[in-house]
């Protein structure tokens, strides 16, 4: 698309060897990480559950730097330039809500079960053919996923720094690996902390430098007034640019039911990459604050995200025009770098490019490392080789994360091939994730919910969305790529309770004795928040339910605040 | 975060497990290469490095193209000094509460979550 632009716009950031330098001191950082965390991994717990030992802070900053991956930003800074404001329901009801929820009401089951992965839960609460499906579909999907990050690096190397893609992606590749690999869960783990303060020194600055040019909040106001978004960008409701529904009660009404309940409870409850961060805390409490604690940043990112992809529409003469409908050679996607390019100095720079480079890792590293626990636990000790020494799943486990490296390679070749990246992830999401969600939560409130019913019910999910796909890429439901997968994960999660309520009709279930802490009705009072609380996490600022309550206070503020 | 609660939690597992010696004193002084590869310390050290960097580049002074690339602000500088700033603050907090070994009745946990655990079901 570039090459039939009548003046080609130079992408490529101007990064001089002070640039680099900076960035190189940041990989020789993150390598340290792993050579460091290594000395410490004895066990296979060690290696792919961080033997469960790291305080609150540092999963919960992981939880949300596991999601704050290269998609995120640079799909996010694009909406923000195209939609303004309404871009932040997908923090402030899109993802906010469901991990409060997760903290409040799933972790005390899946802490309290001792399950090493979302799989294993599966097997103690229904059986070990569910187990097996799910942990089949999650290793498949991490790798996919994996592979889109990936990708998705190599096009931004080979954008901002003139790399070519074929080397691009394998020497990412590599340096995920190499940290993987030496210092598994923890080094990832670590890093992603890292990861999360490298990224706010590249949205923080951006923002500020931003609105500088733009004569501060106000000024943005009323350039983005007076533009082609006018007024309606610059509140949140109705919504109506995100959902593209003109009535604005339908629109309301899909924000809060699409994207608040099926996509985003779906996404953060159940997702391991994410739930994986909680589960390496050291206790139970540690292990509810998790989701909370990263919901606060998560609350906040919104204003170091969309504002200044709002910046950039009206400050980056390509963007302008683009907005205003007229031929351009960039697209949205580029907004991030342009005002990168535009709003930063040297130095400033190179700090800059270590973040957006950390995004990228960040996200590869999460589904690297949680297909490495998935596959080592439910697919090749479970299953595969069960009954061996500790020390030899240590060694398949690094050796997983070898082979998970590689196949990403592949993988992110085949993202290549759709043209369309964010809906190929929205795609894959439907398939794998609102299924998974649909036998979770019936599982969890339905306790007559039988084993067998439940691998039914999730591969008749998965079936049904793949289904909705087609006949959207078909043309024979026809709605945009995105309401297709929205619909897509809608009637997986219908689809998926309905059959496993018909199937738990004609199978034996569990009785009350083994389903004990594994269901709402069969929970201990402890697991409902209602037990005695250990002295170590008294007070309220170990407390979920205050904390929680706390962050839904803050992200109603901020719903005031750009109502 | 958690500073308030910290000490008290360390009271208690005094009070407990007075029969693990070795543990205790490992408790009572981390070693200061605990500390210096504590999390913290490297965050604070990424920060250190880059605030230091960004602060001497501000105070050489930037060109006029590049003052007015961010609107007029120093942003070197300022983003120098802030990050020198959170840098210090990750050092302290490392060296104020130093990294801990795991709780012994935290190690019993993991034996049990471990990996012959589905062995039981």
């Amino acid at each position: 698309m570039r090459f039939l632009a009548q003046a080609q716009t130079d992408l490529r950031l101007d990064a001089n060897a002070l640039d680099y330098l900076l960035v190189a001191f940041y990989f020789v950082l993150v390598l340290g990480i792993g050579l460091v965390a290594r000395r410490s991994i004895s066990s296979s717990l060690d290696f792919l559950l961080s033997g469960r030992s790291l305080p609150a802070w540092v999963t919960g900053l992981a939880f949300i730097s596991a999601n704050l991956g290269a998609i995120e930003l640079i799909g996010m800074t694009a909406n923000g330039a195209q939609y303004g404001i309404p871009t932040a329901h997908y923090y402030w009801i899109g993802a906010v809500p469901a991990m409060v929820f997760l903290g409040i009401v799933m972790m005390p089951f899946y802490y309290g079960s001792k399950a090493r992965s979302v799989p294993e839960f599966l097997a103690i609460r229904f059986n070990r053919t569910t187990q097996r499906v799910q942990a089949v579909v999650f290793a498949l999907a991490s790798l996919l996923i994996a592979g889109v990050n990936l990708y998705a690096l190599g096009l931004v190397l080979e954008a901002l720094l003139g790399w070519p893609q074929a080397v691009a992606i394998p020497v990412a590749a590599l340096v995920v690996l190499s940290y993987t690999f030496l210092g598994g869960l923890s080094a990832a783990i670590y890093n992603e902390v890292l990861q999360f303060f490298v990224i706010l020194a590249l949205l923080i600055p951006v923002t500020v430098a931003g609105l500088a040019r733009v004569g501060g909040y106000s000024g943005l106001v009323e350039k983005i007034t007076a533009g082609p978004g006018g007024a309606e960008q610059l509140s949140s409701w109705p919504g109506t640019p995100i959902t593209e529904i003109s009535n604005s009660f339908l629109s309301v009404f899909g924000i809060v039911f699409g994207l608040g309940f099926v996509l985003s409870f779906g996404y953060w409850t159940t997702n391991f990459a994410e739930v994986q961060r909680a589960l390496s805390a050291k206790n139970m409490n540690a292990g509810r604050m998790t989701p909370i604690i990263g919901a606060f940043p998560k609350t906040l990112v919104p204003l170091v995200i969309v504002i200044p992809g709002m910046v950039a529409a009206v400050l980056i003469p390509q963007l302008v025009t683009l907005k205003a409908g007229g031929a351009t050679d960039v697209t949205y996607n580029n907004t991030l770098s342009l005002l990168m390019k535009e709003v930063l100095p040297n130095g400033a720079l190179g700090v800059a490019i270590a973040g957006l480079l950390a995004a990228f890792m960040a996200g590869m590293a999460a589904n690297i490392s949680s297909f490495n626990t998935v596959f080592t636990y439910d697919i090749w000790q479970d299953w595969v080789k069960p009954g061996r020494e500790d020390g030899y799943y240590l060694k398949v486990g690094r050796a997983v994360t070898v082979g998970g490296c590689v196949i990403a390679i592949f993988t992110a070749y085949l993202a290549g091939s759709f043209s369309n990246l964010m809906d190929y992830i929205q795609a894959l999401a439907s398939f794998f994730n609102a299924p998974l969600f649909a036998i979770f939560i019936f599982g969890l409130f339905y306790k007559k919910m039988t084993g067998t019913s439940a691998w039914i019910a999730l591969l008749s999910g998965v079936a049904t969305a793949v289904l909705v796909d087609l006949l959207v890429r078909a043309d024979i439901i026809n709605v945009s790529s995105q309401a297709g997968s929205f619909m897509g994960a809608s009637a997986a999660f219908v689809v998926g309770c309905l059959v496993a309520f018909v199937v738990s009709q004609f199978t034996p279930g569990k009785t009350d004795e083994e389903l004990a802490g594994l269901t709402w009705a069969t929970s201990t009072p402890v697991q409902k928040g209602r037990g005695p609380v250990a002295a170590a996490d008294a007070g309220w600022i170990k407390n979920p339910v205050i904390m929680g309550t706390a962050v839904l206070i803050l992200t109603l503020v901020l719903y005031i605040i750009w109502w | 975060m958690t500073e308030p609660h910290e000490k008290h939690e360390h009271h208690d597992k005094h009070e407990h497990h007075e029969h693990h010696g070795i543990e205790e004193t490992l408790r009572e002084r981390p070693g200061l290469a605990a500390i210096l590869f504590d999390l913290r310390s490297v965050i604070g050290l990424l920060f250190v490095v880059y605030g230091l960097v960004l602060t001497v580049l501000g105070l050489i002074g930037e060109t006029p193209e590049e003052l007015a690339k961010a609107g007029g602000l120093a942003l070197n500088l300022w983003m120098g000094l802030s990050m020198l700033i959170v840098g210090i603050i990750f050092y302290v907090w490392a060296f104020v509460k130093p990294p801990m070994p795991p709780e012994p009745d935290e190690m019993a946990q993991i034996d049990e979550g471990g990996p012959m655990h589905m062995g039981h079901h």
